[in-house]
């Protein structure tokens, strides 16, 4: 499978995934969208190991991350359950974000093993350098422009 | 009647959502218990009385696999109705874990219809 494919049904899931879960939305974006716009990113990844197994990173303005927690948690963003675990609903997104991936590009038949989700903080002028070896796709959130690509490290379907 | 209820997922937010969407959906819930992991789960359900369990399949420590197979395997808590609600959707590990005595699957993301069903279902079977 090769990975525009896994990016168009990425793009599908997550952006399904966001309203559903945490009642945001999403519209293409382009480079230029991604220009001073934070000095600091929030970066989760997610582990997936299987048939096909890989890496799936979002990246996206530290500045939102609360709210996409917030959001899930039907509280305000002052609430303490946000403010002492900010990341949390980042990492439970992608969580969630990848097991509706891994059905949806290797079917239902199949056992996916999914890694714990990690995040860590990364100042913007990094983010093009960390996403070099990958077709990383542009998306708004809310319009703030985030970063979202799945990195297959190995593909037994297509061996 | 209202029903202690354990939630075990390694993330708050995860947590905090199926405490949430129970109340919202109008299940009659006592006491709500939160663990982390298996581990702390098993912890709790030594000393408290739980009527219905809610497990994560994907944590650090003890999964709700191991959990699971831990549960099954114990006379007094092989008797708890376990709801296994996780990300994964693949058919061959539901059946897995259903041999292993789990009640109820629920994929997330979930509606508060959905989960408000799978407490029906179970509970009117346990009247």
């Amino acid at each position: 499978m090769d990975s525009a494919t896994i990016n168009n049904s990425l793009l599908e899931v997550f952006s399904s995934v966001l309203e559903e879960s945490a009642f945001m939305f999403t519209e293409p974006g382009d480079e230029s969208s991604l220009e001073e716009v934070t000095d600091h990113y929030v970066m989760v990844t997610i582990g997936f190991s299987g048939p096909t197994s890989g890496k799936i990173i979002l990246a996206v303005p530290e500045e939102i991350v609360p709210q996409i927690t917030a959001n899930m948690l039907g509280m305000d963003e002052d609430d303490p359950l946000v403010l002492e675990n900010p990341h949390d609903g980042l990492k439970e997104l992608i969580n969630v974000v990848c097991g509706n991936l891994a059905t949806q590009i290797m079917g239902a038949e199949v056992v996916v093993n999914l890694e714990i989700p990690e995040t860590q903080l990364i100042e913007a002028d990094r983010l093009e350098a960390l996403f070099i070896d990958d077709q990383p796709m542009i998306v708004l959130i809310d319009d703030y422009p985030s970063i979202l690509t799945a990195r297959i490290i190995s593909d037994q379907e297509s061996t | 009647m209202a029903y202690n209820i354990l939630i075990i997922d390694d993330s708050t937010t995860a947590r905090s959502v199926i405490s949430k969407t129970l109340e919202m959906a109008g299940v009659p819930v006592g006491e709500v218990y939160f663990a982390e992991n298996g581990i702390k789960a098993l912890q709790i359900l030594k000393n408290e009385w739980v009527d219905l369990a809610f497990t994560d399949i994907n944590m650090p420590e003890m999964s709700g696999m191991e959990l699971v197979q831990t549960m099954s395997e114990d006379d007094e808590l092989r008797e708890i109705p376990i709801v296994v609600v996780s990300t994964e959707g693949s058919q061959t590990r539901i059946d897995e874990l259903r041999s292993h005595g789990i009640r109820a699957y629920i994929r997330k993301p979930f509606t508060p219809e959905e989960l408000k069903q799978v407490v029906d279902n179970l509970m009117e079977g346990e009247k």
